[in-house]
């Protein structure tokens, strides 16, 4: 085999149409009338349900002291240490709590550091604990140690001996923003804002009408579920609220059209644009069969070439002050700015690296013993972005990266580079193909991804990949390798 | 199901009983700019700007015979989210506390919230 056709180049072309991306956030039609009628106008809104741990921080909130003197005693309580967390978070009011079938996140409020120019969201995730993949591999193993037997009764045994906290993550999410430059964007935003105005007749509509309700039902409350009316006060606040939701509709358009006028949303975009460092770093403590410890970062530097950084140096050299509207509408009005805004180009650069701790599991009772050595990983990355200017729902981003997988016995090292186009679908599109957009990625790696000496290689791969309520699925339609 | 809990947070005194209100708004991003909109059934509506509700509290009286719908509005010159907390104060020095909050991307158009104070 040769040196030159060790090097193995690759293609692959993959066609990818995820749907339903977006929701956005119009107004409800079928809202459930279970819910108190305050949610029930906002669901009208176009909020979304209130969540489950919105409901047990309000249940929390009702108990009020009673249940703050349980906490107090645990066991009282009778529940788990998890519980107990819960609880404690949710009275002390430090964030929000997200149960899912996975595990529970608890995300510390970001307001906990204000002036620090460094803006942090820390987090705790309590997961479920699961058995080790490459422990379940070595159980199941066909000639392994454990017999076909007792591998089922092994795995339960081990399941039962997980506690609350066994596979337990600590992640902080972060960036570094410009204080002052932020806060004089801010000021500039707050002005535009209040130059837009707002129509507030269907707010009004709605007050007049409280209290025609509760000349009908003097018991009424901002929480009474619509369905407990009596027929006739039902149909009238249904009535009513549907004229409140489609005034409401009508004045929000019409404000979201007046931001966008007077250059609201541009404003955000030159800031969003602005030079920023941000990082994700994450610590998962895992307990005996749940798996080893790991550790991992990204650190993400990148800017969008049309920014509001740029904004206030060129405001300078003309003698403007940066912080008059007029003189952000004469900025974006420039030809050279306007070619460049409708293109959105972005750079970033990142660096993403992770190690996965030394794994022992001793279980001479069982016949089992696991010893694995630790794996580091480490990847630089470098992407550029841009709308099309021709048609504005196209967009280009080209991706280069270098993956250092020299721990890991079973990937190699490469370099990978990915060429995607994405094109938004009209909404005709959109329903014949079940997608909101189309993706074509062309990608190219001098190796491919795991250990094995080739001659040579060509893998092509086009496929059928979306989306249907975040369930994702992919149909490839095929793929060659080396 | 959410709906049982949120019936034990109805109102703790009669509604008649109302004396003040207090509301502040959290948020993740400085460019999401929001107002609250006190629409009153008598003449006494008001209005709380961005910079009044960020941190907060703006405070104002209530007129207990009057019913009210709050209002509020948050516009998204950025991606994040907000956190709107009105606390109702009662003649008997009770409280009750309704939270909301609401999450968009840059140039997703605003958000509307009502607070009910029949």
């Amino acid at each position: 085999m040769s040196a030159p056709t060790k090097k193995v180049s690759r293609l692959l072309l993959s066609v990818a149409v995820p749907i339903l991306l977006a929701h956005g956030v119009s107004a409800q039609e079928n809202c459930p009338e279970t819910t108190g009628l305050q949610d029930y106008i906002n669901c009208r809104l176009g909020a979304e349900d209130l969540s489950e741990e919105e409901a047990a921080a309000e249940e929390l909130a009702a108990a009020g002291q009673e249940d703050a003197d349980k906490v107090a005693n645990a066991d009282s309580l009778g529940g788990s240490k998890l519980d107990l967390a819960k609880r404690f978070f949710t009275l002390l009011n430090l964030g929000d709590l997200k149960e899912e079938p996975t595990g529970i996140t608890f995300s510390f409020n970001p307001e906990l550091f204000p002036d620090l120019p460094l803006h942090f969201n820390p987090r705790v995730v309590v997961h479920e604990p699961e058995l080790y993949e490459t422990l379940v591999t070595e159980i199941d193993r066909e000639g392994g140690p454990i017999a076909e037997g007792m591998r089922a009764d092994l795995k339960d045994r081990l399941k039962k001996s997980f506690g609350d906290f066994d596979d337990t993550e600590l992640r902080v999410v972060g960036s570094w923003r410009h204080l002052s430059r932020t806060e004089g964007a801010a000021v500039m935003a707050e002005s535009i804002f209040e130059a837009s105005g707002f129509e507030t007749t269907s707010f009004n509509f709605l007050a007049e009408k409280l209290p025609t309700w509760m000349a009908v039902n003097p018991d009424l409350q901002a929480m009474t579920p619509l369905n407990t009316l009596e027929d006739g006060l039902r149909a009238q606040v249904k009535s009513d609220i549907d004229s409140f939701a489609d005034q409401a509709a009508r004045e929000v358009e019409a404000l979201h059209q007046s931001l966008e006028n007077n250059r609201f949303y541009a404003l955000g975009m030159l800031v969003a644009n602005d030079p920023q460092v941000s990082f994700d770093g994450f610590y998962r403590l895992r307990e005996g069969a749940a798996g080893p410890n790991e550790w991992g970062g990204t650190a993400r530097y990148e800017y969008g070439l049309v920014s509001y950084a740029q904004y206030l140096r060129w405001a300078g050299r003309a003698g403007r002050g940066g912080k008059s509207v007029e003189t952000l509408n004469t900025y974006l009005a420039r030809p050279s700015v306007q070619h460049w805004f409708k293109r959105q180009p972005r750079v970033a650069a990142l660096l993403e690296v992770s190690r996965i701790d030394p794994f022992t599991l001793d279980r001479p009772e069982d016949g089992l013993s696991m010893k694995l050595d630790s794996i580091r990983r480490l990847t630089g990355k470098l992407t550029y972005g841009q709308v099309l200017a021709s048609n504005p729902g196209s967009k280009f981003d080209f991706e280069a990266r270098y993956d250092d997988f020299s721990d890991d016995l079973t990937k190699k090292n490469r370099f990978v580079a990915t060429a995607t186009w994405t094109q938004k679908l009209t909404d005709r599109l959109a329903q014949a193909a079940g997608g909101t957009q189309l993706v074509v990625s062309a990608i190219w790696a001098n190796k491919p991804e795991f250990r094995g000496e080739v001659d040579r290689g060509f893998g092509m791969r086009a496929g059928l990949k979306w989306a249907l309520d975040g369930d994702e699925q992919e149909n490839d339609q095929g793929e060659n390798g080396e | 199901m959410a709906a049982p809990f949120i019936r034990k947070v109805a109102m703790a005194a009669a509604p008649s009983s109302k004396r003040s209100m207090e509301a502040s708004v959290a948020k993740s991003a400085p460019l999401i700019k929001t107002t609250l909109i006190v629409a009153s059934s008598g003449p006494d509506d008001s209005r709380f700007k961005d910079t009044e509700l960020t941190p907060g509290p703006a405070r104002r009286n209530l007129v207990p015979s009057n019913s009210y719908v709050l209002g509020w509005v948050v516009a998204f010159g950025a991606t994040g989210t907000a956190r709107l907390k009105v606390r109702i104060i009662f003649a008997d020095g009770t409280t009750q506390d309704q939270n909301l909050s609401v999450q968009g991307n840059l140039g997703d158009p605003p958000a509307q919230r009502v607070v009910l104070i029949p």
